[in-house]
Order: structure tokens, then sequence, then C-alpha cells
């Protein structure tokens, strides 16, 4: 059977199972995703390693895990937490930013890759849900979930986190 | 409300975490210039959606390897596997009391150099040695005890076992209890230390110490490795200046030479030590 156009129920299911080529299948599919999260929020270098780890947290975990039609869920879960264990750990990471006022919106011609990068500036309660709803396309009720808050605190954080994207590219601190 | 709200009411509406919405949005249905800026604000989630869509990559074949390899490893944990790990255990015991032990390490990826001049390149495996390198290319690792160990270009590494007591006088609650282990000191460079239990990175200067069912648990070595190595990169530091003062000077007398022998075969004599080409000492054969 081909494993590349399982759906992804089964795939999990036989993955569990230790079929060869669905765990790979699983990998191949959720890689693109998580390693465009990761990059944004940890940088391009921390990026691989911390994905690699996820995987490794997935494929260790698959046993247990029952939930066959949330599994893109608990694996953004999954990588989502690490993520943060990593900041959390990262010497000189700056702190909360302050407050910011109301800055005029963002241009079109905004720079995309001083926009990326202002990501990384951002504390990760922010960058979170901006990324799970702008970059992986999810949801408020999927954040909501995945980071275990209510929709309107992904609401506030959107609103707060977009407020300090746009300080920061104006004072051109990445 | 007859005022224009301000700019942070009109983001609040946007995003939909106004405290009371309602008299914006009628503002806002009068208003083309409020309204106008909350679809500004609105329209910065379709920029981001667009600056940040994640471009397409793949993982490598060494990835899925790694992955692969740690789910084998988790799935030898069943409870059948568990008894028949522990019989095993029990014969590897009695055989390491009455054999000699041969600590295999296996490279994946990359070459490294060993203290003994050997250059090992993936898919090789060699005995515990008490170092090794990299040069301008990264190199993996699989450890005899099971830790993958990463290393970026350039990084030189010391792997020392150590016994109980040894580990212990490491001191810290989390050395407590294990009876041997591997140390791992980075000289320069940096590394990455992965266990099933966990991961740990180190720079240059910093120790690890690997054991059994443990993540990788980094000792307080930093500062009496640090000053030991200080101490050997001055040592190192003097010897390096001693070699370029004796090259200077020897390079100067050979100046000096050069420009006394140019000077007597200008001169239409037999220079110091023999015609050019003849060795010193050595006598002129007519042939």
């Amino acid at each position: 059977m081909l494993v590349d156009v399982l759906p992804e129920k089964e795939l999990v299911q036989q993955a569990r199972l230790g079929r060869s080529g669905a765990l790979e299948e699983l990998v191949r599919r959720y890689y693109p995703d998580l390693h465009a999260y990761l990059s944004k929020l940890l940088g391009p270098h921390e990026a691989e390693d911390a994905l690699q780890d996820v995987f490794i947290k997935m494929a260790q975990g698959l046993e247990r895990y029952q939930d066959e039609d949330r599994f893109g869920a608990w694996l953004t879960t999954i990588a989502v937490n690490h993520a943060r264990d990593l900041l959390r750990r990262r010497a000189g990471r700056a702190g909360p930013l302050p407050e910011p006022v109301c800055e005029p919106p963002l241009a079109e011609n905004e720079d995309q890759g001083r926009l990326a990068d202002a990501i990384q500036g951002l504390p990760a309660q922010f960058a979170e849900p901006l990324l799970l709803i702008y970059q992986q396309d999810l949801t408020q009720a999927q954040v909501a979930d995945i980071l275990g808050i209510s929709i309107a605190a992904v609401k506030m954080r959107i609103y707060r986190g977009i407020r300090q994207l746009r300080a920061l590219l104006k004072e051109g601190r990445p | 409300m007859n005022a224009h709200p301000n700019l942070d009411d009109l983001e609040r509406l946007a995003r939909d975490v106004a405290e009371d919405p309602g008299p914006l949005e009628n503002h806002v249905r009068a208003c083309a210039a409020c309204a106008a800026r909350v679809e500004e604000f609105r329209g910065e989630e379709d920029l981001l959606r667009e600056h940040l869509a994640p471009a397409v990559q793949q993982p490598s074949a060494l990835f899925l390897e790694r992955i692969a390899a740690a789910k084998q490893s988790k799935a030898r944990d069943g409870w059948w596997r568990q008894m028949a790990t522990a019989a095993a255990v029990l014969l590897g015991l009695l055989f390491a009391l009455t054999h000699p032990r041969k600590e295999l390490h296996r490279v994946l990826e990359g070459r490294v150099t060993l203290s003994d001049g050997r250059s090992v390149g993936a898919p090789s495996t060699f005995e515990n040695v008490g170092g090794l390198e990299t040069t301008l290319e990264k190199a993996t690792l699989r450890l005899s005890d099971g830790t993958l160990m990463e290393l970026r270009p350039s990084t030189r590494v010391e792997l020392k076992e150590l016994a109980r007591d040894e580990i212990a006088g490491l001191g810290g609650d989390d050395m407590k209890g294990i009876a041997s282990g591997i140390l791992v000191t980075v000289l320069s460079g940096s590394l990455s230390l992965s266990q099933a239990q966990g991961r740990e990175d180190l720079l240059a200067g910093r120790s690890a110490v690997l054991a059994a069912s443990r993540a990788p648990l980094r000792v307080g070595l930093a500062q009496e490795g640090g000053a030991a190595l200080s101490k050997r990169l001055d040592s190192l530091a003097a010897e390096i200046g001693k070699l370029e003062a004796e090259i200077q000077k020897l390079e100067k007398e050979n100046a000096q030479l050069r420009e006394e022998r140019k000077a007597v075969v200008e001169n239409g004599g037999t220079p110091p030590g023999g015609a050019p080409g003849q060795l010193p000492g050595s006598s002129v054969k007519e042939k």
C-alpha cells in the first residue's frame, strides 16, 4: 500500500503499528509547516534541531496517543511546547516589551525579511498565536485549543502581538 | 459617539477585542474615514499571511533516519523485550567481568579525526578514544551508550570514561547514584548531545556526563575546565611566541647568509660552505 496517498488517520494507525514508511510520510507531511513555524520563532539555525526533537517526541509518543482525528493539533502542541522550553532556556533573551502606543497600520511594501525577523523579537506568547493563525492557517478555536487558552485570549494576544510587531518594525529593532 | 474614535479603539474593533463595540460600530458605519482605518488594520492580517507563508522544505534522509531510530529505541521497551533485556544485561555483566570491554562509537555523518591521528568517516565505528575533532565539516556520531553527538565544524572533544567515585566527585544531586558514565568535554567549537530523555548543547569549556537512562547532565566544570583550558591556551601561546621568535631569528640569519654569499660570488670567489648546491664540509670533486 502506498503510504503517500493514505488519509492521515490511517497513516497514524500504520505508523503506530510500525509499518515501514508510514512514520516517514507523517514527518514529510508536517515538516514544511513546522519548520516554517520554528524558524520564525527560534531562528533558522535552531529550527532544524528543534524540529528533530519534536518529531522524536511524536514518534515515541505515538503508541500512547489515541485521538487520531486530532493528530495535527497534537503534533503542533508538541512543537509549541518544545519551542517554549527552548526560548525559556535561551540566555539573554529580552524580557517583555513595554506596551507600545498605537501606530499606523503596516504598509504593503513592508520588507518581508524584516517582518519575519521581527517575529523573533516578540515574546513567545504573542509570536505563537500570530504564527499559528497567519502562517499555519489555523482557526482561532484551534489555536485556543493548542495553547490551552480561551478564544478571547487568542484575540487579545493577536491584537497585542501585531501592535508590538509594528512598533518593532518602526524602531528598526528586530 | 460624535467625535472620531482614536486609533487604538479602531484597532481594537478590527481585532474584535473592543470592550464596548456597539458605539464604535455605529460610528464606523457612518464614517468612511474610520471605516477605511478599520479595513487597513484588518488588511495587516492579509499582509502577515502573505509574508509568513511557509516555504516548502523537505526533511533529509539523515533526519528521517534519526526519527525512525528514536521510535525503534522506544519500541524496544515492550514488556517482553524488557524481560529479554534483563537477561541480556545479566549476561552482559558476566561477560564484562570476564572479558575486556570494547566500546564502539559509530560515525553517522561527516568525518572525525581521532586523537591517535586516524581519520574515520561515515559509516564507520571506532573504539572509545581520548579525543576527537572535526575539521571544516560537521559530523554526527552515535556514541557507545546510544547518545547522538552532533559536532559543529572545527570542534574538538575529549571523551573520558568515569567510574562511580569520579562521577560523585563532580558534585550535585544529579550525579548521585550514577554507577558509570562518559564525561564529554568540549575543548573548542560546540556540539549537541541528544538522548531519549533530553538534550544538551555544549560550548567550548563545558562538560556533560552521559549516563544510562538519563538526559545529558551538564557539570559545573565550566570554571575549572575553563581555567585549565585558559592555562593550556596561555602555555600554547607562549610556545608559539617562542617559535615565532626563533623563526624570525633564523630568517634574519638566512637573509644575511644569502647577502654574504651573493657578495662573494659577485667578487669571483667561492662562497663559504662551498659552491651553490654543494653541501657544507664536502669537497668538490673534479670530473
